[in-house]
């Protein structure tokens, strides 16, 4: 018995071990790929680009590329260009920047206000108003997108950023998180702070806050992963190419650009990267409690 | 502890995210400036409106207007070629040597001759049997006209058998005379071989003396021996012995008298013979040494033999001078060599006088004592043994000296046999030559004389044939036109023989080189060019090819400047025609230029030809225009505002040069406000961001 369990328990592990690999394997050879001279990389992927019907890079993983992992000759002439020799990408970081961080930090403020809402407020109206939300949440974004743009052309604010930014500070899976987190708060504990003579939003900020940390860093870091990937609303809704994000320009990579976007990939992700370790245990605990919650 | 850690951690991550931003904030800083710092620098000029006084440029090669080639119409070897493309040559000067060998034309040609008449003949004694039979005049005139023929043919004879003939008599000559000369040199140095008659004359006389010394010794002991048996001697023997080689000496002092008086003789014939010669000679030797005299022979010899030496070779009369100079000096050396002979005739007659009268005076003293008598015969006889053995040895190195003379004269006598031998060979060949030389000139004076009775008898066969009837004067027809035949071809060969004969081919006109096409040992082409030669006096001119609309600029007579030949200024270029470019598909037109000046032909020139002036609305400098395997193009400066400010970039545009001049061009396909770069820090290309020059002037 004992022996099977530890055969099952190694056999597990290899496959695991593997699977981890097939998803580590992408971002490995952005970083090693970063490293190479622009005439090596064409060598190893120019059968995909000369095959590939667009430049959408589908084919990126074919038969016929040849996948190398060790540079012939590590340069750093790529991130030379990126980072020095044109200000263009370091213009669409800034631009990427731009639109996140206020959509990380409105949406932050309004979801949690609104979880405290439907927390605190009890009512048949709550009950309807939070299932709204679950049906939006469930709805894929390309479906809102036509409505999305119909009302920024009707505000007037299509190709500038808040065509981006209001639509990003409203959204129902924050809500739905927080309000989530907010419910596990002990009622008693608030109800002991209003005895103490704690105003609601003294309520809302020293105490729901404090204890919705840790869903509150989940939250931050799945939003901020979601708009820093972000390709359809740039691409409907800015039409100034200048004002578009890099996660823009590395969709529509060509031919020529290949090592090129390889070191962008590579410092595009180091911000993400370094969101994720910080709030690593906060985000494993956030969605961890949700779990439980659920279950 | 995990919490502290956990702590730690993320206020070193929260500092790398700080560092992060930090850094791309200041790349972001600094990242224009960077970027501005590796674009291309670019001057530019905004499209104007105004006049271009357009020039039309076009470069060529002078042309000369008539060349001339020179051209053989035979194969020809080619001995030397004297004259390379570029010389300048007169009219007259020698271009080529040829070979002076018959060509193949010129024998194809004398076989064709030859068969055309063979042809008219045989028609001539055939034709018209049928009437011709009858009549006795046409026969013997064929009679005649067959014999004739067969004179001629049997003596054929043609110049160049002769000429062979003289060329091979010629050179038998030229080595007759050679081995003439040869031997006549050899018996000079074997008469010459003065050591080996000295030698053979000193072994003669020392024999002479020995037999004189051995009988005189053999007298005295005969003396002895009668003495020692009747005490008495005989003198009468002495004084017959003495007589008898006095007189035996006194013959050969007459003897050498002879040969001296010959020698005399020989000396006064040739001194009259060569007097007017000699005499020159003293004179032109006294022009040189105004001291030498007649008195003096030693120094006059002296100074004829430097004055020979230093005479120039090709100095008229030296050779007679020479000559003269030779058989005098001999004849002189002669006379020397046969004086000492006589002198020493004379001294030897002397001795043989002084012993002739000592045999007499011993026989007038025969009263001596027995003894003394004795002694004194004793004494001659020892003398005379001593000079035996003195003359013996002088008598072998005397015959040592005349073998190694004999032998060295032994070796010249054979060669002299060898070439005598040869030369009566080359005798009987000369006139062997000379006989076949003559019969051959005999035998081609019979062949002339049978032509032309052929062609007499030709002449009569056909008056007496002609003007029967029809079929006859067809005949007749035919005749004719080979006899035309016959005539051309004959010219033909003239002419082709007069060519042979001419090895020297100079040029007709005067001009430059321009090619030449054949090379020193090969064989000419017929009807090729050997070399051309462009005629200077009819001048040059030169093409240039320009659009239909250039050409519409420009009239017939405007002058053209040349731009690129520089040390000639005195070129003069004038528009003669205008013609279709046949290269150009219609759309281009040839202007030809008329060049006078010092130029040589093969020479590139750029030429400029002003065109009328013209307003244009869209005129840029001419550093601006640019152009590749599409055409002409401008690029113009297109710029685009972003949030690190103006971007500039350079846009590629297509133009048609409509005009230009030394600095600016027409164009078409630009609009009036565009900015062209002018001047550029680097290379530039379509699309490349550019940078716009700081304090544009």
């Amino acid at each position: 018995m004992v022996k099977n369990r530890y055969l099952a328990r190694t056999i597990l592990t290899i496959i695991a071990a593997c699977f981890a690999l097939a998803f580590l394997m992408p971002t490995a050879l952005t970083i090693t790929n970063s490293f190479m001279t622009q005439s090596e990389i064409s060598a190893n992927y120019g059968q995909v680009f000369k095959n590939a019907s667009g430049s959408e890079g589908k084919t990126y993983i074919a038969e016929t590329v040849n996948l190398k992992f060790i540079p012939d000759k590590v340069t750093f002439s790529q991130y030379i260009t990126t980072l020095i020799k044109s200000p263009d990408y370091l213009l669409k970081f800034w631009n990427s920047v731009i639109l996140v961080a206020p959509i990380v930090l409105l949406q932050l403020a309004v979801a949690s206000l609104t979880a405290y809402g439907f927390t605190r407020w009890r009512g048949k109206v709550r009950s309807f108003l939070f299932f709204f939300y679950v049906i939006l949440m469930l709805m894929p974004y390309q479906v809102t997108l036509v409505p999305n743009y119909l009302v920024s052309d009707w505000l007037g604010l299509l190709d500038t950023r808040w065509a981006i930014i209001f639509p990003g500070m409203f959204a129902p899976f924050s809500v739905f998180l927080l309000t989530k987190s907010m419910r596990r708060i002990p009622s008693s504990l608030i109800e002991a702070a209003k005895l103490d003579g704690s105003s609601e939003w003294q309520v809302f900020t020293d105490i729901c806050l404090p204890q919705c940390r840790s869903a509150l860093y989940s939250v931050a870091i799945l939003v901020f992963i979601d708009y820093w990937n972000m390709v359809e609303q740039p691409i409907i809704l800015l039409k100034d190419a200048a004002q578009q994000p890099l996660s823009v320009y590395l969709s529509t990579i060509n031919a020529n650009e290949v090592g090129l976007a390889f070191a962008i990939a590579t410092i595009y992700m180091v911000p993400c990267l370094l969101l994720f370790l910080h709030g690593e245990d906060y985000l494993v605990e956030g969605i961890a409690h949700q779990g439980s919650v659920k279950g | 502890m995990d919490v502290q850690e956990k702590s730690k951690k993320r206020e070193l991550i929260k500092t790398i995210a700080i560092i992060f931003l930090v850094i791309m904030l200041l790349l972001t800083f600094f990242s224009q400036t960077i970027m501005n710092h590796s674009l291309p620098e670019v001057a530019t000029q905004v499209v104007q409106s105004g006049t271009i006084n357009a020039k039309i440029r076009g470069s060529g090669t002078v042309a000369a207007n008539e060349s001339y080639e020179v051209v053989m119409e035979q194969t020809r070897e080619v001995r030397s070629v004297c004259v390379k493309a570029g010389d300048t040559v007169e009219e007259g000067t020698l271009l080529f040597v040829m070979g002076d060998m018959e060509s193949q034309e010129m024998k194809d040609a004398q076989n064709a001759l030859q068969e055309a008449e063979l042809a008219y003949q045989k028609q001539i004694l055939t034709f018209s049997k049928t009437y011709a039979e009858n009549d006795l005049k046409v026969k013997n005139l064929r009679l005649d006209l067959e014999k004739a023929i067969h004179d001629r043919d049997t003596n054929k004879v043609s110049d160049t058998e002769i000429s062979y003939a003289k060329g091979n008599l010629a050179s038998a000559k030229t080595q007759q005379s050679q081995l003439e000369l040869l031997l006549g040199e050899l018996k000079a140095a074997q008469e010459s071989s003065e050591e080996y008659t000295e030698a053979k004359s000193k072994v003669d006389e020392l024999n002479n003396k020995i037999k004189e010394l051995e009988t005189a010794a053999d007298g005295y002991r005969e003396q002895l021996g009668e003495l020692n048996t009747t005490g008495e001697v005989n003198h009468d023997k002495a004084i017959s012995t003495a007589q008898t080689a006095l007189d035996t000496a006194q013959s050969a002092l007459s003897a050498a008298q002879a040969e001296l008086n010959a020698a005399q003789t020989t000396l006064n014939t040739d001194y009259i013979a060569y007097r007017d010669t000699y005499n020159s000679l003293i004179a032109a030797v006294r022009g040189v040494y105004p001291d030498a005299s007649e008195s003096d022979r030693t120094q006059l010899k002296s100074y004829i033999e430097a004055f020979l030496a230093q005479t120039p070779e090709d100095t008229p009369g030296l050779t007679d001078w020479q000559n003269a100079y030779k058989v005098l000096k001999k004849d002189e050396e002669t006379i020397a060599t046969k004086q000492a002979a006589v002198s020493e005739k004379q001294a030897d007659v002397r001795a043989k006088q002084t012993a002739l009268q000592e045999a007499r005076a011993d026989a007038s003293n025969a009263d001596g004592t027995a003894d003394s008598k004795r002694q004194n015969i004793q004494n001659k006889l020892d003398k005379a043994q001593a000079d035996l053995s003195a003359a013996q040895s002088q008598l072998r190195d005397a015959q040592a000296r005349l073998d190694a003379a004999s032998s060295a004269n032994s070796q010249l006598k054979e060669q002299i046999k060898v070439y005598e031998s040869s030369k009566r060979e080359q005798d009987a060949a000369v006139t062997e030559l000379d006989e076949k030389l003559k019969e051959l000139e005999k035998k081609q004076e019979v062949y002339k004389a049978a032509v032309e009775t052929v062609d007499s008898k030709q002449r009569e066969l056909e008056e007496a044939l002609s003007g029967k009837d029809i079929s006859q004067q067809m005949d007749n027809l035919d005749l004719e036109s080979q006899r035309l035949k016959i005539e051309q071809q004959r010219e033909l060969v003239a002419k082709y023989q007069a060519d042979t004969t001419e090895t020297e081919i100079k040029s007709k006109v005067a001009g430059v080189v321009k090619s030449i096409n054949v090379t020193a040992g090969k064989d000419t082409k017929p009807g090729e060019a050997m070399a051309v030669i462009d005629v200077v006096d009819r001048g040059f001119t030169i093409k240039v090819s320009v659009t239909n609309e250039q050409a519409k600029q420009v009239k017939i007579g405007d002058a053209a400047d040349v731009s690129n030949y520089y040390w000639g200024n005195d070129i003069q270029a004038t528009l003669e025609a205008i013609t279709a470019d046949p290269e150009g598909g219609g759309q281009k037109r040839l202007l030809v230029f008329r060049i006078t000046g010092d130029i040589e032909a093969g020479t590139n020139i750029s030429l400029s030809i002003g065109q009328r002036s013209a307003n244009y609305d869209t005129i840029i400098p001419k550093s601006a225009l640019r152009e590749d395997t599409n055409g002409n193009f401008v690029l113009v400066v297109t710029s685009k505002s972003t949030p690190l400010g103006n971007r500039y970039t350079a846009t590629r545009a297509d133009v048609q040069v409509l005009a230009q001049d030394d600095n600016n061009a027409a164009v078409s396909g630009l609009a009036a406000n565009d900015y062209v770069i002018t001047t550029s820090s680097k290379p530039l290309d379509a699309g490349t961001q550019v940078r716009m020059v700081e304090n544009p002037s």
